[in-house]
């Protein structure tokens, strides 16, 4: 969803429940998008896509277009996401740190994680969720996936572009090291 | 463009910008993928795994909506909207009884009771009444059993 929806529809969804609700088949799966790679909880992402339905519910008609709707959806998955986490907190025991890696991958993802095919695929997820930080994450997704810039990914963060750098090479340098590792005959090849 | 040697493209292809990695940039790294086959061959990996771990990702399975997500996405205007008092709207929601086997409560009669010039609209034969509170506001959704 690199351009997001189109603004007529945003402006349909503000007043007309039937544009409303194609809006929100519009954006959804990118929503649970987010809110995985955030979460790094397929039933976290779930209960955030489900919290940002009724958000977006009760805010549309708020939005006035001075940002763009996708930086706007952004913080609205990523401030879900985060109290998720936190609410998490009281009942799990986890603490949710935007910089610090979790110690092992939550019981919805193992369990996805089971049903990949790919093992180079299911060991990269596994890399993704348990060797990068959520903060880092997020910038691999928007900016490595999605195509954003380091200026934009860091306003839809908000944070400062610097600190989205720093960021963004740590988590390259983390996950690019563990693509090479899973391919061991181009790094012999390179060698001899 | 000073020359880059193998030693210095493998540190800078861990951290550079997939465009370089595609040789698709004006940059040092980009120029020397271009001419050296065995660093090629190391950013093709790591282009491989984005493309592993994009498709893995994708495929992991959105959830089906919810019901009452459904349902507040397709009714955005409530059919029976009640500023009542807290007591009041507890009173009301314990009323409102969301089991297929119970006859739901008469809610006109209720509401009437409770606030007499309010428009009121009862759910009919088949729909599901669910009460809300937000903003001080008692909401009320009605809708079909059948579309959810």
């Amino acid at each position: 969803m690199r351009r997001g929806p189109e603004p007529e529809l945003i402006e349909a969804a503000a007043h007309d429940e039937r544009a409303f609700a194609r809006l929100l088949a519009e954006v959804r799966d990118q929503v649970f998008r987010w809110a995985l790679i955030i979460t790094g909880d397929g039933d976290d992402a779930e209960d955030v896509t489900q919290q940002v339905s009724m958000v977006l519910h009760r805010g549309i008609a708020q939005f006035e277009q001075r940002s763009a709707f996708t930086t706007w959806l952004y913080r609205i998955v990523r401030n879900a996401a985060v109290e998720s986490r936190r609410r998490a907190r009281f009942t799990h025991e986890v603490r949710f740190d935007p910089d610090v890696v979790p110690d092992a991958v939550p019981p919805a993802t193992e369990d996805r994680l089971q049903r990949i095919d790919d093992a180079n695929a299911a060991a990269l997820v596994r890399a993704l969720f348990t060797e990068l930080a959520p903060r880092q994450r997020e910038l691999i997704q928007l900016i490595d996936t999605e195509g954003y810039t380091t200026v934009e990914a860091a306003e839809m963060m908000g944070i400062a572009p610097e600190t989205a750098r720093v960021h963004l090479l740590r988590a390259r340098r983390t996950l690019r090291t563990k693509m090479l590792e899973l391919h061991p005959e181009r790094l012999e090849a390179w060698r001899s | 463009m000073a020359i880059m040697t193998c030693e210095t493209a493998r540190q800078e292809m861990l951290i550079g910008d997939l465009d370089e990695l595609r040789r698709d940039a004006d940059s040092a790294l980009a120029t020397h993928l271009k001419t050296c086959a065995q660093c090629r061959s190391r950013a093709e990996a790591i282009l491989d795994g984005y493309n592993n771990l994009n498709i893995a990702l994708s495929e992991w399975p959105v959830p089906v909506p919810k019901a009452r997500e459904l349902a507040r996405a397709r009714h955005r205007t409530p059919y029976l909207w009640l500023p009542l008092p807290l007591a009041a709207a507890a009173a009301l929601a314990l009323l409102l009884i969301r089991n297929q086997k119970t006859e739901l409560p008469d809610v006109d009669a209720i509401a009437r009771l409770i606030l007499p010039e309010a428009p009121i609209v009862a759910p009919a034969t088949g729909q599901q009444a669910v009460v809300m509170e937000e903003d001080g506001f008692t909401i009320v959704w009605l809708y079909d059993q059948e579309k959810l």
